[in-house]
């Protein structure tokens, strides 16, 4: 009995009741900051895939070419909305929530750079991930089928029967070949480093 | 059920600092992705205030409220020898008198004072008053973090290379630990990670629940253990 009375006492407060039948609950609106799909700004996309490069998430954004150039597209049901795509991008083409304006804000950016290895025990010389390297595709749009290339500035090219990378260098990240390997023996390292932009030019 | 109402407060919070409500994706190797700006710090503040005072209430209501004194107090007992050998961490283990809290080790949490919140009843009720008072230690350390906050760069870059290692923290369930291996460009080889949860619904089975009485009991001692089910279905 004395609980009953305890928890009537602690129920039946007028502030509750008022609450319980006068309060309303504001509309759901998502606040200006919330971090939503990346959308897509008016900016022109160069085609340079480094969203591609810091995505954490397989298969979430892949950049297309489409009729009048570049664009990326984001694959809802693979983004977990981490926003990184957005903050790597140097065009700022992707938008989401306050990233571009906070980033902008602080001076923070990445720094990148690759490291392409391909395992030759594992390698059985298709040739796809030099075909299927954008990159490669942009300089030497010849380059197809076995993946030889007659031009010395490609990423890396079927060579006297085995891959060999030229220049590394020129690498985006994107990760392309790796995903075009039937062996799995390109392995692209993505090495990111987060930066304040001040001390990246002192 | 009010509960969730005050946690709302708090995800909002979190939205603000970093844009989302769960997955965050705020930490980066030697830094985090946004700076606190004064304004968001002081509605954060703010918003502190409101999450304390709520809290005070459903604290007081279950510490005074008879019924769930009733319901609570006495049942699925696990003294301190069981839960040491059990294993069980976090919560569950302060609340039968283990001081097996890993932020007292923390070097940042050393600097901030912190204290381990412990109980030695070992029961339903305290396993839920250990986490009550850890509500209001969290509050007063988020306010001590954001005084004590210095300016200065929010990056410091760094990166990962080859290496093993094997660290545990403290998560809200208790001591989550990470075993990693990386490769020469820090892609990740290897890595185990072991939940709180696997543990505690263990200790629960063998050592909670063994004095249970009634069905209706064992729901509550169960969940008293604060079971996350997908921690443990990997
Ligand atoms: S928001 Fe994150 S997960 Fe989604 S596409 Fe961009 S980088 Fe990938
Ligand atoms: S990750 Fe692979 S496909 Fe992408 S640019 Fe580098 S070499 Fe080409
Ligand atoms: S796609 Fe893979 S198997 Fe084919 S050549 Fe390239 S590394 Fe070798």
């Amino acid at each position: 009995m004395r609980s009953i009375v305890y928890y009537l006492r602690e129920f039946f407060r007028p502030e509750w009741v008022r609450k319980f039948f006068f309060a309303k609950t504001a509309p759901l609106v998502a606040p200006s900051y919330f971090k939503d799909y990346p959308s897509l700004t008016e900016k022109e996309c160069t085609g340079c895939l480094t969203c591609m490069m810091i995505c954490p998430a397989p298969g979430a954004i892949a950049v297309l070419h489409k009729k009048d150039g570049w664009e990326p597209e984001i694959y809802p049901g693979h983004c977990i909305r981490c926003g990184l795509c957005v903050e790597a991008c140097p065009e700022g083409v992707l938008s989401s929530g306050r990233i571009l304006d906070v980033t902008r804000r602080d001076k923070t950016a990445f720094s990148s750079w690759y490291r392409l290895q391909v395992d030759d025990t594992l390698c059985m010389r298709c040739g796809n991930c030099c075909v299927s390297c954008p990159v490669n595709r942009e300089i030497d749009p010849q380059l197809a089928g076995t993946g030889t290339s007659a031009s010395d500035e490609v990423i890396m090219r079927i060579e006297g029967g085995r891959v060999t990378i030229l220049h590394e260098e020129k690498c985006t990240g994107c990760k392309t070949c790796e995903n075009n390997c039937p062996n799995r023996a390109i392995r692209v390292a993505r090495m990111v480093e987060g930066v304040h932009l001040e001390e990246a030019e002192a | 059920m009010y509960l969730l109402n005050t946690r709302e407060t708090v995800l909002d919070n979190l939205e603000r600092l970093t844009g989302s409500r769960i997955n965050t994706a705020y930490m980066i190797p030697g830094g985090v992705r946004f700076d606190l700006l004064p304004e968001d710090a002081a509605a954060m503040l703010a918003d502190l205030v409101k999450v304390e005072g709520e809290m005070r209430r459903h604290t007081g209501m279950f510490e005074t409220g008879p019924l769930i004194a009733l319901r609570s107090k006495g049942i699925g007992v696990m003294d301190r020898e069981e839960a040491i050998r059990a294993h069980t961490v976090g919560p569950t283990a302060r609340a039968s008198g283990v001081v097996c809290d890993l932020r007292l080790r923390h070097p940042t949490y050393r600097e901030l004072g912190f204290t381990q919140v412990t109980r030695t009843e070992g029961d339903n009720f305290a396993r839920i008053m250990v986490r009550f008072q850890e509500v209001f230690q969290s509050i007063d350390l988020i306010r001590k973090c954001i005084d004590s906050l210095p300016d200065g760069p929010i990056r410091g870059g760094g990166l990962c290379k080859a290496g093993e290692v094997s660290y545990g923290g403290e998560a809200p369930r208790g001591e989550l630990t990470y075993s990693i291996k990386t490769d020469e460009y820090g892609r990740v080889v290897d890595i185990a990670i072991r939940t709180p949860s696997i543990m505690n619904i263990e200790a629960c089975a063998h050592s909670m629940i063994r004095d249970v009485t009634s069905i209706a009991d064992v729901t509550s001692t169960f969940i008293s253990s604060d079971p996350c089910i997908a921690c443990n279905e990997r």
